[in-house]
């Protein structure tokens, strides 16, 4: 009974207390490869707890939409939290849904934030939400099929089936189809996250942003919860590319030497991959956005070869 | 024992998916030095596939085209492409005739045709590694596409070692290569097309200022 109640207590601390810190993490060493000095890790911390006390400003002319959305987009990004098996391969919400769930949880978060960039009726907004939707409509059908590959190989679509299947049994981890879904998963992370080769994120008024630009007309506490949701989406995206494809070391049960084994793997694998999105982000420069089709096209071909192949050789 | 047998198969199937990645970057991509690039990764991960094979079926002579390959592959080919386009001073993009969109998606329909049409055999073959002749049917088709649907020399030159390289994967991969002496012949050929077609290049090159084989059409009278 107790496992039941600390289980979702750890995941959301995890999730929630530490997404900002990746973004700071991932922040600062990039400064540091630029040779600047960066602002501090906890950085992320001290502009959510600001935004948090200032008061918000709401256009006269926006509706209800905007008001919600910043709690829409936070809670759904929360429950996303309590599906993905984070340090034990046990998932709180297991009874009431699937991989599945979270890429339509994931469509809900956006669709309202793009809502809202219309609401106002800023230009920034109206054309930051259109290029989202853009971006989405090519990297979700390449999140889901690569996705769908690792639920076909364990014929499962439960996260916390599939990740206790690979942990139990590694070789099938060893399986080429998988690696092209990995590949291409990775590559639908970045453009999901809004890193470097597809948006910026720390352009603010400029032609060229797409994420920032949706977020433009929230201050105060809507802000602080819309980026804080946004922080906590590249964290569960990192997550669950980690415990997919790299499931070692994630706690089975729910003992304490396994959850702190758990945690310390679970800290160094995010920790890699976080290093490997500053890689990127150094070497390529932010692509036009007319090249980001065939990045994703490339991504596409990748989760849809990923699928066929596993068929066609199983 | 058949653990072991399932992983090597395995890594060897994991490398020739990497090839068949570099093959797709290839055609993706617009830039030459990149094309380039990739094809010198894609004759590494070959050389490491042959080396593993040779490793792991206890073949000597596959050794030797281990070798072999990584000095003529890996660096001879590519070093002497980039001398070509370092001489030639090519800084223009690559041209095609097709976009590289509409490029990538007719390359993953070759890739689904190869895996269909060997459907058949790969699963009465008696070996695990059950993605290499596929990949290895399509490296060939694909550059066989590279050869039609590129504009300029140095890349049609690159599609066709890319064939090469396909042949020679279907044949290491599904009876551990071909005799010797067939492959010592099959890389001097590939050698001295190479360097046959980079005299061409710069011959190409000295005529037209360019190195866009469709204005080779302007010598009908």
């Amino acid at each position: 009974m107790t496992a039941k109640i600390i289980l979702p207590i750890l995941q959301i601390l995890v999730i929630v207390g530490f997404s900002p810190l990746v973004k700071g993490f991932i922040n600062k060493i990039e400064a540091r490869l630029q040779c600047r000095r960066g602002a501090s890790i906890f950085q992320p911390y001290y502009n959510l707890v600001k935004l948090l006390r200032k008061d918000a400003v709401v256009s006269e002319t926006s509706s209800w939409i905007f008001r919600a959305t910043p709690y829409v987009t936070f809670i759904s990004i929360l429950i996303i939290s309590l599906l993905v098996p984070v340090l034990s391969s046990q998932v709180p919400l297991n009874f009431t849904g699937d991989i599945i769930l979270i890429i339509y949880l994931f469509a809900l978060a956006r669709f309202f934030l793009v809502l809202t960039s219309l609401d106002t009726g800023s230009a920034f907004g109206g054309m930051g939400g259109s290029r989202e939707m853009m971006v989405s409509s090519m990297a979700e059908p390449a999140m889901i099929l690569s996705i769908f590959t690792v639920a076909l190989t364990v014929n499962s679509t439960n996260l916390s089936n599939i990740t206790n299947l690979l942990l139990n049994n590694s070789v099938l981890l060893l399986n080429p189809s998988l690696f092209l879904a990995f590949l291409a998963f990775a590559i639908v992370l970045i453009a999901e996250a809004g890193r470097i080769p597809v948006d910026n994120p720390f352009t603010h008024l400029e032609l060229t942003m797409i994420h920032e630009g949706m977020m433009l007309e929230f201050s105060g506490r809507y802000l602080a919860l819309v980026e804080w949701a946004s922080s906590m989406k590249l964290l569960l995206l990192l997550t669950i590319l980690v415990n997919i494809f790299f499931p070692w070391g994630i706690a089975g049960g729910l003992t304490f030497s396994g959850l702190i084994i758990a945690f310390a793997l679970y800290v160094v694998k995010i920790g890699f991959f976080a290093f490997l999105i500053v890689i990127v982000e150094m070497s390529f420069a932010k692509l036009r956005l007319f090249r980001i089709p065939n990045l994703l096209g490339t991504a596409f071909i990748l989760s849809v070869l990923a699928i066929i192949s596993l068929y066609v050789v199983r | 024992m058949t653990q072991q047998i399932i992983v090597n198969s395995r890594t060897i199937d994991i490398l020739a998916v990497l090839m068949l990645i570099t093959t797709i970057i290839l055609i993706g991509t617009s830039r030459l030095r990149t094309c380039i690039w990739a094809y010198a990764c894609r004759s590494f991960m070959l050389t490491l596939a042959s080396g593993l094979i040779a490793c792991f079926s206890g073949i000597h002579h596959i050794y030797i085209t281990t070798g072999i390959s990584l000095a003529l592959k890996v660096i001879v080919i590519p070093g002497f492409l980039f001398y070509i386009v370092k001489k030639n001073n090519i800084k223009k993009e690559v041209g095609s005739y097709i976009n590289y969109t509409l490029a990538l998606i007719l390359a993953c329909g070759i890739i689904l045709i190869a895996y269909y049409s060997t459907q058949n055999i790969i699963q009465f073959e008696n070996t695990f590694m059950r993605h290499c002749l596929p990949i290895a049917l399509s490296i060939t088709l694909l550059g066989f596409f590279i050869m039609i649907s590129r504009k300029q020399a140095i890349t049609q030159i690159i599609g066709l070692i890319t064939m090469e390289d396909g042949m020679f994967f279907a044949a290491l991969s599904t009876s551990y290569g071909m005799p010797l002496i067939v492959e010592l012949g099959l890389f001097f050929d590939i050698l001295v097309s190479v360097i046959i077609m980079g005299i061409y290049v710069y011959r190409i090159k000295e005529s037209f200022d360019d190195l866009d084989t469709g204005l080779l059409k302007e010598l009908r009278e």
